[in-house]
């Protein structure tokens, strides 16, 4: 019986080179990888990589873990595959803090962040309550419907928005928004990440055993002595809760979170003592080259949304199409 | 003392019929008790009663002669497992991290299942006959297979009430006979067993008694002997029945060309 997987421990020590490799890893002084001599010798790029790079590179690292994790949750609590973190409200409301602010203040990115984060917390708020106004099937259907819901009232003030916003200054900041992407990250909002982050991802790794009892039909997981709405409400809020706090920072950073915790299940199995860590790490993984590839390979940034959705359809592909490993049979 | 007791118990779902009337049953500890009755009449529900998933009406739920709801839900846990009807499995567990899934009354809430679980898992696993299946995973088990796991799951739960609800209603005779096997071995070990079926012949060959439903009340009570009359079977489930007995061993059938025979004559 295994309760941990040799490959974790190789996942997090891939994690750390690619993390070291990508500090190095940038357009200045020239495109490409930066010598420790060339970086020790150019105190320009010094503080570049201390002052952009690093806090980038933490924030890169919370952002996958984090939509990793609460993919994980979600997946196992609505016991559905084809769930991922933002459906309750969370992304939409992000996404339309955001671009109110943009349109409305034309504010900075650290306003930005807040309101983003203030909305996306609205959104579970609004999903929760209609859930509990809705009369029709049981708990978990219910808060899938709000969450459609209140998502589709969202992506219907975001269109507004971008109807109304001054094309030439605002509308590109929008759209840049709405594609995801770290490159506004400083030291300080990833100061403002680390509690809701760490508080949330905290809960969800402390219980990751209960999830497996979580993912069973409500009157097993209550034969086996859980108070099944209960903790279940517990984990989703704790994942809701770091979802949110990534979202309103990076943007829209579509499909890891859906497709992160199939790759983990795939790799170290389905109980989630194993599956969760390692999808915790593989989506850290899968941040972190995205964005090295998006601010490293064209002059410009490449929003970081557009690859994570690229290289995540491939590989999910790639997946669906290729049997599973199935162990012992 | 009884393990487990029903004290005229009242049930209606919300806004329905009332599908428990003024039902009491006494469980005897160390017994397999079977509560037969046809589709819809109120097994299910009763089961759900037992187990604190739905709450009577009117009446009290004894366990162990203690109220029901004054127990802690670990408590109630490690007393008293459930084997359902069906339980669709989402994710694909191997067989054994399924079954540590019976551990969870026994650990803190914090806690993950150590050493101590995994024997009892493996425990399980060889008492329900499926230790070589410990590494498969779920998705590979065949029907009777997965029947077994869900029972070896329960025992993981390390319990003293065992409910089970049709255990064998969807296996080949094979199958039934290897379940049926199983709950008397575990009455041997002093687990009391109480499950639910609609077929008179399953209740008629494991039961140390009976308790058949109708309506959501109890028609008789007692020994296969007792209860399993032809006239009793016929007034429950609407059609004939023959009922033979050789020694110990009853052979209930329900008389095919006679029922069809009756219908035609009444139409």
């Amino acid at each position: 019986m295994r309760r941990s997987d040799p490959r974790i421990p190789l996942l997090s020590l891939l994690l750390l080179l690619t993390a070291a490799a990508s500090l190095l890893l940038g357009r200045y002084p020239a495109p490409g990888l930066i010598s420790i001599g060339g970086l020790l010798r150019d105190p320009l790029a010094g503080r570049l990589v201390l002052m952009l790079r690093l806090p980038r590179i933490l924030a890169g690292i919370l952002l996958g873990a984090s939509l990793a994790a609460a993919g994980t949750v979600f997946q196992m609590i609505f016991a559905n595959p084809l769930v991922e973190p933002g459906f309750l409200g969370v992304s939409q409301g992000a996404a339309f803090g955001a671009a109110l602010c943009i349109v409305a203040f034309s504010a900075s990115p650290a306003v930005v962040q807040a309101v983003a984060l203030v909305f996306a917390l609205a959104g579970l708020a609004l999903s929760w309550l209609l859930a509990r106004a809705f009369r029709f099937g049981g708990w978990i259907l219910r808060l899938v419907l709000a969450g459609i819901a209140v998502s589709a009232l969202f992506a219907a003030g975001i269109g507004a928005l971008k109807l109304a916003a001054d094309p030439v200054r605002q509308l590109p900041e929008i759209t840049f928004w709405l594609l995801g992407g770290l490159w506004s990250v400083t030291w300080r909002s990833l100061l403002f990440l680390l509690p809701p982050v760490g508080a949330g991802l905290a809960v969800v790794a402390l219980l990751r055993w209960k999830l497996n009892v979580l993912s069973l039909d409500d009157r097993v997981a209550h034969s086996l002595g859980t108070a099944p709405e209960r903790e279940r409400l517990l984990l989703l809020l704790a994942a809701t809760m770091a979802t949110a706090a990534v979202v309103s920072v990076s943007g829209l950073v579509g499909w890891i979170g859906l497709m992160v915790p199939h790759a983990a299940r795939r790799l170290v199995g389905t109980d989630a003592r194993r599956a969760l860590p390692a999808g915790m790490l593989m989506g850290a993984l899968s941040i972190l080259v995205c964005d090295d590839i998006a601010r490293t390979v064209l002059p410009a940034e490449i929003p970081l949304g557009i690859l994570t959705s690229l290289v995540g359809a491939v590989v999910f592909i790639v997946l669906m199409g290729t049997a599973g490993k199935r162990r012992g049979a | 003392m009884s393990l487990l007791e029903l004290r005229k118990v009242w049930f209606a779902h919300p806004g329905g019929r009332s599908v428990l009337r003024n039902l009491s049953l006494e469980i005897e500890e160390g017994s397999i008790a079977a509560i037969l009755g046809p589709n819809g009449s109120g097994k299910t529900t009763l089961l759900d009663i037992c187990l604190g998933w739905k709450r009577p009406a009117r009446g009290g739920v004894f366990l162990t002669g203690r109220r029901l709801d004054g127990l802690s839900r670990r408590e109630r846990g490690t007393l008293m497992s459930l084997v359902p009807q069906r339980e669709n499995v989402r994710f694909d567990f191997t067989v054994t991290e399924y079954v540590l899934l019976g551990r969870a009354p026994h650990l803190r809430p914090l806690e993950a299942p150590g050493r101590k679980d995994e024997r009892i898992a493996r425990e399980a696993l060889a008492a329900a006959g499926i230790a070589r299946l410990a590494q498969r995973s779920i998705a590979t088990l065949s029907g009777g297979e997965y029947q077994l796991m869900l029972i070896a799951r329960s025992l993981a739960q390390s319990p003293a009430l065992l409910l089970l609800d049709e255990p064998a209603s969807q296996l080949d005779p094979g199958n039934q006979l290897a379940v049926i096997r199983l709950l008397k071995s575990l009455r041997s070990r002093g687990i009391t067993v109480l499950y639910t079926s609609h077929n008179p012949q399953a209740a008629a060959i494991a039961a140390d008694a009976i308790h058949m439903l109708k309506n959501g009340s109890f028609m008789v009570s007692g020994s296969p002997r007792e209860v399993l009359t032809s006239a009793a079977l016929e007034k429950v489930y609407g059609v004939p029945f023959r009922v033979s007995w050789e020694g110990e061993l009853p052979q209930v059938q329900w008389d095919e060309r006679e029922g069809i025979r009756r219908r035609r004559g009444r139409s």
